[in-house]
């Protein structure tokens, strides 16, 4: 566990290793919709870029205040040449904030290759997959014609099989936390998901089964708490996630694009590789921009909830991101008929600890039903 | 302060119909049901030619000009806002949204009587919350049955067959779940002569634009968002197309007889992204400084439709009367305008005289 904490806290370093070791060509992506199969046949290494969590000023002559932390501090990254290694560039579509810090990027840093995938929003309909599918040949050629070189039917292969052993096993480990003493704390489990949105899919699927087969027993002594559930937009928030349990609970599972969503389904088996991979970015977990008209996330929250024994929900946001917000009340409301409590907070792109821990402690002591006086 | 006046000014003519064009499209959607006809919501954008095609007693309300009216009544807008705040909805979201959410919970509609309920709603996804916006209305309403095209396929310069095949396919889909939803049947030549009214109107509304180029300014932008808005309401509409027929005439006419819209003006400027609906009146006061707004993103780009003409120039997309033969796709007609639009070409926001 401590390599996938070791690879988040040096990820550009990650990165410049690799490019040192192989020659290769490193894309950043900006939306866990991109097709990063496609980049990894090509023999890209696809990383995610991420804020860094620092307050800044870099971004005010481009994005407006009022757009989403995370979007800014994505782009304050480029501004400050912490991804300077990038040769690429590329988002798929999610929302109207995270594409500004896109076109500002490419407007201010430009780089060899760029590229702006149109992901369809209705996933609900019968059209999105043969949509997608087309969009997704434009895509692997616009690689081609930049690298230069074709991407073969064995390449997307085996791509498509380092990924999804990839996900299956990060499956697995999640499976492991419905158990009555989780082998993995919440945090850890953001550090194993995040590192393996830029570490190479097979030393990162390494690893994992390295962990796998030592799992066993582990974090047995430690006392778990109440069993928290968190949902919600980007959150790649370490000093929240450790200082929330450090007070008395653990986070058992999650709802975001740093978490279950990116991995939780596989790419089917199709002679079609295109298809196939369309089929599996239409059928992931929905980001909030593309769950309607019916909101099927609710019930595979629900049901996550209640398989993994989730006894209170933490619904966090990042500060102005209207998806979000648009979900949460009725996600609030779902829960609440359950009977599982909520607590909603507003992450920025530092947050409050201090003021955040009363308010968690607070929450954890309504769920357990203790007495204040 | 310049007070002197320039140029003659006087009031337009056809202002009066429109007015009475915009009452009479929000009291017959209230009053749809009385008359046994059906009531859809949907977005200013939103395909409303698709649905003409279930007959004619068919209305709708649309959503962000049915926002901005109600942030002209400060009160209602206060009530709604709160309203929606209350019912667990950030204040940060738009607050087209939170006024028209607003609404449906104090039940209270901005013309008059209570919230009329849509029978169906009929909505496009032309930005991350778009379709969103619906689904919260129908919960609202508990439970309206909802269709949404997602027409975010990409930049309009990089059109395909591809791209624009999946918002096809989805219109199709759409018929049929209107067919299914209403328990009607869909009438082809209707959606035709609605999409043929639809080309009307924004090409007849691009030209009224147009005519702004002249010096003086024929219109303010404050007058024409008041006129813009019409399109807004439902641009497939007859009615609209005509008056916006007779509202062009009306404006070629004050150009050629050099009538403005400013009597002082002096200075050209242009403004950008939602007007303040709240506060239209700040274009008064520029006009004491001889300052005429003349155009906007909203009021050119919105319901305007434009094309690159063979010269190389920019300017209305030519009309088309008729539905025989379709001309293969013309990816360069769009709402995208170019620095072009106004007088300077240099890129600058505003042209000062004198």
């Amino acid at each position: 566990m401590k390599q996938f904490q070791s690879w988040y806290e040096n990820h550009h370093q990650y990165c410049k290793d690799w490019k040192a070791r192989t020659g290769g060509k490193i894309v950043g992506y900006m939306c866990t919709y991109v097709p990063e199969e496609i980049l990894y046949a090509a023999g890209i290494l696809p990383t995610r870029v991420l804020g860094s969590h620092e307050p800044h000023d870099v971004t005010e002559p481009h994005i407006f205040g009022m757009y989403c932390p995370f979007c800014r501090d994505v782009l304050a990254q480029g501004l400050k040449k912490r991804y300077d290694y990038i040769d690429g560039l590329t988002i798929s579509q999610s929302c109207l904030h995270i594409r500004q810090a896109f076109t500002s990027w490419q407007m201010h840093l430009p780089l060899e290759w760029s590229y702006y995938l149109p992901m369809p929003h209705h996933v609900q309909s019968p059209r999105a997959v043969p949509f997608l599918r087309e969009e997704l040949v434009s895509f692997k050629k616009s690689v081609e014609e930049w690298t230069g070189k074709e991407i073969t039917d064995e390449a997307l292969d085996h791509a498509i099989d380092v990924y999804n052993t990839n996900r299956r096993l990060m499956r697995q480990i999640y499976e492991l936390r419905k158990a009555e003493n989780p082998p993995i704390t919440g945090l850890e489990a953001m550090y194993m998901v995040v590192s393996s949105q830029f570490v190479d899919k097979a030393d990162h699927n390494k690893e994992l089964e390295r962990v796998l087969q030592n799992i066993d027993g582990r974090l047995a002594d430690r006392e778990v708490g109440t069993r928290l559930m968190i949902i919600g937009s980007e959150n790649d928030d370490v000093a929240f996630m450790s200082m929330a349990e450090s007070v008395g609970a653990t986070f058992v599972t999650d709802d975001h694009c740093t978490g279950s969503r990116y991995f939780w389904n596989e790419a089917p088996q199709d002679a079609d590789r295109l298809n196939a991979l369309a089929i599996r970015y239409v059928e992931r977990p929905r980001c909030p921009t593309k769950d309607w008209p019916e909101r099927s996330r609710i019930p595979h929250l629900l049901s996550m909830a209640k398989e993994w024994g989730v006894e209170g929900v933490i619904l966090i946001q990042q500060k102005f991101c209207d998806p979000h917000e648009l979900d949460i009340p009725a996600i609030k409301k779902a829960f609440e008929e359950i009977d599982i409590p909520t607590l909603f907070l507003e992450f920025d792109v530092t947050t409050p600890v201090g003021p955040f821990r009363i308010r968690v402690e607070a929450f954890l002591e309504m769920i357990r039903g203790e007495d204040l006086f | 302060m310049v007070k002197s006046s320039l140029y003659p000014t006087e009031q337009l003519k056809c202002w009066g119909k429109a007015k009475e064009l915009r009452d009479a499209y929000y009291q017959n959607y209230a009053n749809a049901h009385k008359k046994g006809g059906l009531r859809w919501a949907g977005g200013a954008w939103t395909f409303d030619a698709v649905v003409a095609g279930l007959g004619d007693d068919v209305y709708c309300l649309t959503s962000e000009p049915y926002g901005a009216s109600i942030a002209f009544n400060k009160e209602l807008s206060r009530e709604c806002m709160e309203a929606a705040e209350r019912a667990g909805y950030a204040r940060d979201l738009c607050s087209y949204m939170r006024n028209y959410w607003g609404s449906i919970i104090i039940d209270k509609y901005a013309f008059g009587g209570p919230f009329p309920k849509p029978d169906f709603i009929w909505q496009d996804h032309i930005c991350c919350s778009h379709s969103k916006w619906y689904q919260v209305v129908s919960e609202l309403e508990k439970g309206i049955p909802m269709y949404c095209t997602d027409v975010s396929v990409g930049p309009y310069s990089q059109m395909t067959d591809a791209k624009i095949r999946y918002i096809v396919d989805q219109l199709h889909d759409g018929i049929e779940w209107l067919e299914k939803t209403t328990g009607r049947k869909y009438d082809d030549e209707k959606l035709i002569q609605a999409v043929l009214n639809d080309c009307r109107t924004t090409s007849l509304w691009a030209e009224i634009c147009e005519l702004n180029k002249a010096v003086p300014a024929p219109l303010d932008e404050k007058t024409m968002y008041s006129l813009y808005v019409l399109a807004t309401l439902q641009k497939s509409s007859k009615e609209i197309a005509d008056f916006y027929e007779e509202l062009r005439d009306e404006v070629k006419d004050r150009v050629a007889r050099g009538i403005a819209a400013v009597a002082n003006e002096r200075c050209r400027v242009m403004s950008d992204t939602q007007p303040p609906w709240s506060f239209l009146k700040v274009f008064r006061h520029l006009e004491q400084f001889g300052v005429v707004s003349v155009g906007s993103l909203y009021t050119f780009g919105l319901e305007g439709i434009w094309e690159e003409k063979e010269d190389g120039t920019w300017g209305p997309a030519k009309r088309r009367n008729s539905w025989a033969k379709s001309p293969k796709t013309a990816t360069k007609r769009s709402g995208h305008w170019p620095s072009g639009t106004f007088p300077n070409r240099s890129g600058s926001t505003s042209i000062a005289r004198n």
